[in-house]
């Protein structure tokens, strides 16, 4: 166990002088008023010991969060330096110096019993091979901070399980527990088993489609002819082969060119061979002669047929023409005649009519004059002779010679006008006939020279050219007909070969796709997907095995934790009816079991009715528990702790005389196992245990702090 | 597994169903350690372990075999009792198992480190027999591929009959 020789401080928070604290003996008292400097007595300790660990937010003390070091007079102007000289189990003395650097960074020099100084990363393992301990095991055991022992009683079941392990001095066991976890084994392995299983169901994907595929490929087969024997490289080359031959012989008969191709050895090659051979099979079945004439004679079918029906049409036409044309030739004629005496008439009529209009405007005129007042009726405007009843025998005269007249000439000229149009129109008509006459004519014309042109001969009126060309298409039909058969025969070999070429295709295709197959099988085969499964093995093993190990850790664990549990449970009993006298509790029992979701240790404090203690309790009671449960962890015989001393800050704040007395007593029953450094403010407290603890003690005095000076110290 | 033979399997599945199936596989377990040299073979097809096989240079095993489709398989409290009682006779104890799996193979382990309940496959992978399984999977292979003409045929009879042919002891009372 490290107990504490002596503490020289430099500059560290309250102190600006050099000061030198000597631990020479088990009882260690700070006393003096608030803000003398006692506390930073303790904290130089801890930072010396645990340096920037115990400073800020991951302290998981409040008050550390803005924590300064360095005293503020003096700033980073001067050293830093907090020098600590401690004893191991067999009392060696080593030395320990912390520098203050900045913020996150000091210095540690360890200094070893016969002189040695060790720097840096070896001063740190050194240390804490001394130690044996963390910041946070120093704090719930050897550092009484109140914030952190409460937290025992108070926190989450991890936390507190977690915090009575490390006063047990269980932390080891829980660390490697906790690492154990963090290393997240099961779930990287599962992880693992998930990569390779997907990786797998791929190759699975497309080994089923494969075998789908081959399954298909294998039914066609059947369906082509194929027997089971063909299906191999072989097979497939002899087709090829014969394929080839095919169509040497097919183009030399029918007088092609083909294409100089030798049947590959190798079945690989075969899709190109089946591509060239495809091409040649498809420019055969457009190049053969045969097809080629049959073709011609299909187009010249065809001209014939339209030419027969145009003419079959224009013939029409012109038969229905040339009939109204006929008809109405020989009708205009005479209406022409018509013509030209209703023109005459008309002439004489208008003649006529104007003759009789000048003679009868002249009497309207008289007429008129005499119906004027104040003229004579009787007197003849023209001639002047008096004549009795002269208007009244004009009015009747006029009537009857010259209106009947001229109505009749009118009505005989309406007629002859009337005449001549109807004339005009036909002549119309008969012009608009005669231009499709002419059309129909020309048209027809035009027919017999297309025809002409088609048969290649000269058609002259004479000529039938409906039996001509019923003729020239019987005569095309027929030579079709017979080039049918020759065409039939040559593509029915043709397709006889497209046929072989499809059977040697699907043998490719099974191959290409076996091939295929066995590649994904040689996935599973190689010495990779071999060495993946060792690895899962290997996996396999080291959770297996760190499960176990994890098992006799969590065994163990809990087996010294029942040991230590009996052991402190007395004390801790003890202790607390003897500092809190609370009326309720006559008994603590204090024990543990192994939680059986974690693995790990699950203590509990129960009252003498086995009722669970911390929810009953006050705040007093809270407190005087969280110490019982600390000293009474100190009070274990043994190398429990790594540390052979305690320090408790202010442990007496808001409690009674009866609680100081009894914690008093307690102190004296830790002192035998522990040094303790007691720094308080409370004058009482101070008296009670300068006249109780009955171990030696050295007592430091805290007072006059002043900035520029730091406290005035002195020991008595 | 090759797929060739992963496909006999299977095939020997489909006709004759999971039962029958497990008892032809334990055959072939049988016919394969004779074939990879173990001379003293018993194969049990009704009562006891499965399968005993010793060899010339005294390795003895004997063997429970289950075969599934699933991910796990069921390893009885009976199975347990059965190879104990085979390894106080100084018996290894192996689980032979084997899932009918495209990517499986057998898997042999040691038995006796094994808690009897539903076990997962790849949990029995820290106890794999790596250096048996080397010696008789491709012969258990082999011993499929020889005879399927024939299980498919003639079934179990067919393989006992091998076996006996073998000098293996069938005990189908």
């Amino acid at each position: 166990m490290v107990t504490l020789r002596r503490l020289k401080i430099k500059g560290f928070r309250a102190f600006i002088e050099d000061k030198e604290f000597i631990f020479d003996n088990p009882m260690i008292l700070l006393f003096g008023d608030n803000g003398t400097g006692k506390s930073s007595i303790l904290n130089a300790i801890e930072w010396c010991l645990f340096g920037n660990e115990c400073i800020g937010a991951k302290s998981c003390i409040r008050e550390r969060i803005d924590w300064e070091i360095p005293n503020r007079i003096l700033g980073s102007s001067t050293d830093i330096i907090v020098e600590l000289e401690i004893e191991d189990e067999s009392t060696q003395g080593y030395k320990i110096l912390r520098q203050w650097i900045s913020k996150t960074k000091d210095k540690l020099k360890v200094i070893l019993p016969d002189g040695q100084s060790l720097d840096a990363q070896n001063s740190k393992a050194k240390l804490a091979q001394l130690l044996k301990s963390s910041f946070r095991d120093f704090l719930t055991t050897v550092y009484q901070h109140q914030e952190v022992i409460r937290a025992i009683l108070t926190e989450e079941p991890k936390q507190r399980n977690d915090a009575i392990d490390r006063l047990l001095g269980l932390s080891d066991y829980r660390n490697i527990l906790t690492g154990i976890e963090a290393a997240k084994l099961k779930e990287k392995q599962k992880g693992m088993g998930t990569a390779f299983d997907s990786f797998k169901e791929k190759i699975e994907g497309a080994l089923g489609a494969r075998e789908s595929d081959l399954k298909d490929k294998r039914g066609k087969t059947v369906k082509k002819g194929l027997k089971e024997d063909q299906l191999c490289e072989k097979g497939a080359l002899e087709i090829a082969s014969r394929v080839k031959d095919q169509l040497d012989k097919f183009a030399s008969e029918a007088g092609l060119s083909v294409a100089v191709l030798q049947v590959p050895e190798q079945w690989t090659h075969l899709y190109e061979f089946q591509e060239i051979e495809g091409g040649e099979i498809k420019r055969f079945r457009s190049e053969m002669p045969d097809v080629k004439k049959q073709q011609d004679l299909f187009g010249r079918r065809a001209k014939i047929t339209a030419l027969k029906e145009k003419y079959e049409q224009k013939e029409k036409d012109w038969n229905s023409v040339k009939n109204e044309f006929d008809v109405k030739e020989k009708e205009t004629e005479k209406l022409l005649a018509e013509q030209k005496e209703v023109g005459k008439k008309i002439k004489e009529k208008e003649k006529q009519l104007s003759e009789a209009n000048a003679k009868g405007a002249a009497i309207k005129r008289a007429l008129d004059y005499l119906r004027l007042e104040g003229i004579d009726k009787n007197i003849c405007p023209v001639c002047g002779s008096k004549q009795s009843d002269l208007l009244s025998n004009l009015e009747k005269e006029y009537v009857e010679r010259y209106e009947k007249v001229l109505g009749k000439i009118e009505d005989e000229l309406n007629g002859l006008k009337d005449r001549q149009n109807e004339i005009k129109i036909w002549v119309e008509e008969y012009d608009v006939i005669k231009r499709s006459f002419e059309g129909a004519y020309e048209a027809m014309r035009k027919v017999k020279k297309e025809i002409g042109d088609a048969l290649d001969r000269e058609i002259t009126a004479k000529d039938d050219l409906d039996t001509i060309l019923s003729n020239a298409l019987k005569k095309v039909n027929k030579e079709l007909e017979e080039l049918q058969q020759a065409v039939e025969t040559k593509q029915e070999t043709l397709d006889g070969i497209v046929s072989s070429l499809e059977k040697m295709q699907l043998i490719v295709d099974i191959l290409s796709l076996e091939e295929k197959k066995k590649i994904v099988e040689q996935i599973q085969q190689s010495s990779e997907y071999q060495q993946m499964e060792e690895l899962k093995d290997r996996m396999a093993i080291l959770v297996d095995d760190v499960e176990k190990i994890k098992q006799a850790i969590s065994e163990s664990s809990h087996e010294a934790a029942q040991e230590k549990v009996a052991a402190a449970g007395a004390a801790i009993d003890n202790y607390f009816r003897r500092i809190a006298n609370h009326p309720a509790v006559t008994k603590i029992e204090f024990s543990v079991r192994v939680d059986s979701r974690t693995a790990r240790n699950f203590y509990e404090f129960k009252d003498q009715s086995g009722e669970s203690l911390t929810p009953t309790l006050n705040q007093g009671g809270l407190n005087a528990l969280a110490l019982s449960i600390f000293l009474g962890m100190t009070s274990l015989k043994g190398a429990t702790q790594p540390f052979g001393f305690v320090m408790l800050d202010d442990p007496s704040q808001s409690s009674g005389s009866a609680y100081k007395e009894k914690l008093v007593e307690v102190l004296d029953e830790v002192l035998d196992e522990r040094m303790v450094i007691l720094s308080s403010m409370d004058k009482e407290l101070q008296d009670l245990a300068l006249s109780k603890i009955t171990k030696a003690k050295t007592k430091y005095i805290f007072s006059d702090w002043i900035p520029e000076r730091g406290p005035e110290v002195k020991k008595e | 597994m090759k797929t060739e033979i992963y496909e006999m399997l299977k095939e020997l599945h489909d006709k004759y169903g999971a039962q029958e199936f497990g008892k032809l596989c334990q055959k072939f377990l049988a016919i394969g350690f004779r074939k990879a040299g173990y001379n003293h073979i018993v194969e049990r097809g009704v009562q006891g372990v499965d399968v005993d096989a010793a060899g010339e240079k005294g390795e003895k095993y004997s063997i429970e075999v289950k075969t599934t489709t699933a991910k796990s398989v069921k390893f009885e409290e009976k199975d347990v009792e059965g190879l104990q009682k085979r390894k106080e006779d100084g018996y290894q104890p192996v689980l032979a198992v084997l899932r009918l799996d495209r990517f499986s193979n057998w898997i042999f382990a040691k038995a006796d480190k094994i808690k009897s309940g539903s076990l997962l496959i790849d949990s029995l992978r820290p106890y794999r027999m790596r250096q048996l399984e080397g010696c008789v999977c491709q012969v258990i292979d082999k011993a499929v591929k020889e005879h399927f003409d024939g299980v498919m045929q003639g079934a179990q009879r067919h393989l006992d009959n091998i076996l006996r042919q073998k000098g293996v002891e069938v005990d189908s009372s």
